[in-house]
């Protein structure tokens, strides 16, 4: 029985026919769901458009200074004040620099104690024009702590330069006080793209140096100080120790006895070598009278041939018979 | 013999018959045309994007306009390029979505990362455009894209402003692309 109805159903092609079609049909069903189910796309059609290719270019950001080799200066009384001088930025780069910063290093035996008896002005100018006197505007500082003098600097372009004077004045006190001391700074300047910011440039100035005189050595022979008779006269110079205002002082008493021109005492000349440490440039404020006198200085100092600087008796004591050129000893 | 006789005979029979049923002797004949007027056009869409390179622009967002070829870029700037494309797109039942590929940059001197690129299209969506927040669009046409509507498309290349090296450098930018596919009709689904 159970054969003869095998038999039946697989010889029946009707029923087969009909079991394909539903088959083909679930499969079709299957394969639409599933394309439309996951958001299938049938690109017929299509169009592309490619853009150019290209090349970028990226800059770069650069500074350099200039100048700085030239401030150095030894200062000394008569000599006080450096410069002005020139000093300048340039922008090496390729792109703006903008935020510029100046800091200072110190180095030397006057880094702690010279430099801060030093004054230094900074203020911009054109590019080509004179430093002139520096404009109330300019900043100024100690170089034992220099202010940031590019504070007001503005965007430097590619290629641009920009030019600051500088000068350096110093005391006759601390030409005493830190005698024989030196102060080397070097000055560094920092700057950023302007665009972004995420460059930066740095540029380091040649290094300078200032320095005093070396202290006194107490000396008793006036040419060891370079005190020697000028012409027309004859000139006696004697040496003593001399407190004068409670300081110590070594004086020289210089006589003038026979005239310049056969006028007693009249037209003499002292000659002082400037080369001769540490006389140079610091007796001129140390020029007294004999005590007693109104007169601290009566004595013009004028250049007269290098290494020397002549003293001449040019005003109404020019018949004065004697004087004294004394310098601290301490 | 009598049996292939008889074969014989029937088989000529049996193919009469099938002459018979398959042949058309139609002794009455007529005919009506459906479409009046003499018949009907069916016209295609059409989908297509073009562009003219030498409508392409170049600037910088910071300074302006620019020449790629001498310019050099700096940490936190964007260089933009501008192109002009002609979108067209017909067809009532079609939607179509549009893409890009960002350009391939290549430099092996330059850090990875400090440079990237996007692109987008600048101008104003047109009606039948719509932006879908992904960096694609869909385009249902409408009388101004089938007759052809410009679209801008800008590639912004940025470089990272915290880039601290990279100075003196040549990025190449190719393979920017962008493309129209057609989607399903509505019909079709």
């Amino acid at each position: 029985m159970a054969g003869r109805h095998r038999t039946a159903r697989a010889s029946n092609p009707r029923r087969a026919v009909t079991n394909l079609l539903i088959a083909v049909a679930i499969a079709a069903a299957w394969v639409a769901v599933g394309l439309t189910g996951t958001g299938g796309t049938f690109a017929a059609w299509s169009s592309s458009v490619t853009l150019p290719d290209a090349t970028l270019h990226t800059g770069s950001a650069g500074l350099r200074l200039d100048g700085f080799d030239q401030l150095g200066a030894t200062f000394a009384t008569g000599a006080l004040t450096a410069g002005p001088d020139k000093v300048t930025l340039t922008n090496t780069g390729t792109a703006t620099l903008r935020g510029f910063t100046a800091s200072t290093a110190l180095a030397g035996t006057g880094a702690s104690t010279l430099a801060t008896a030093l004054t230094v002005t900074f203020w911009p100018i054109a590019n080509g024009t004179a430093c002139g006197t520096a404009p109330q505007s300019a900043i100024t500082g100690k170089w034992s702590s220099v202010p940031n003098w590019l504070a007001n600097q503005g965007p430097l372009a590619p290629g641009a330069v920009s030019t600051y004077c500088v000068t350096t004045t110093s005391t006759s006190a601390a030409t005493t006080s830190y005698a024989g001391k030196s102060v080397t700074p070097t000055v560094t300047v920092t700057a950023a793209t302007q665009i972004g910011g995420g460059w930066s440039a740095t540029a380091q100035g040649a290094p300078f140096t200032f320095s005093t005189p070396a202290p006194w050595t107490k000396v008793t022979n006036p040419t060891q100080y370079g005190i020697s008779a000028g012409n027309g006269t004859a000139i006696t110079v004697t040496s003593q120790s001399q407190t004068i205002d409670g300081d110590d002082y070594l004086c020289f008493d210089i006589a003038a006895s026979g005239g310049y021109g056969g006028r007693n005492g009249s037209g003499w000349q002292v000659l002082i070598n400037t080369t001769k440490s540490p006389f140079r440039g610091v007796a001129v404020g140390d020029w007294v009278w004999p005590a007693g006198s109104a007169a601290r200085a009566g004595v013009d100092v004028t250049s007269s041939g290098y290494g020397t600087q002549l003293l001449t008796d040019t005003n109404s004591r020019s018949n004065s018979r004697e004087f004294q050129l004394c310098v601290p000893t301490d | 013999m009598n049996k292939l006789i008889r074969g014989a005979v029937t088989g000529a029979a049996g193919i009469a018959l099938l002459l018979g049923g398959a042949g058309s002797f139609a002794a009455w004949n007529n005919s009506a045309t459906v479409l009046a007027g003499g018949g009907a056009k069916i016209s295609t869409g059409t989908l297509s994007v073009t562009a003219d390179p030498t409508k392409g622009t170049w600037k910088s967002l910071s300074t302006g306009t620019i020449d790629p070829a001498t310019y050099q870029v700096v940490p936190g700037e964007t260089i933009e390029y501008s192109q002009p494309v002609v979108l067209t797109a017909a067809g009532a039942a079609m939607t179509a979505t549009l893409g890009f590929t960002n350009p391939t940059l290549s430099n092996k001197g330059v850090a990875d990362g400090n440079f990237t690129a996007v692109t987008k299209i600048a101008s104003t969506l047109p009606a039948g455009i719509v932006d879908n927040g992904d960096k694609t669009y869909t385009i249902t046409p409408t009388a101004a894209t089938a007759a052809g509507t410009t679209l801008t498309v800008v590639l912004d290349i940025t470089f990272n402003a915290n880039a601290t090296g990279d100075q003196l450098q040549t990025i190449n930018l190719t393979d920017t692309t962008l493309t129209v596919s057609e989607t399903t009709p509505a019909s079709a689904k």
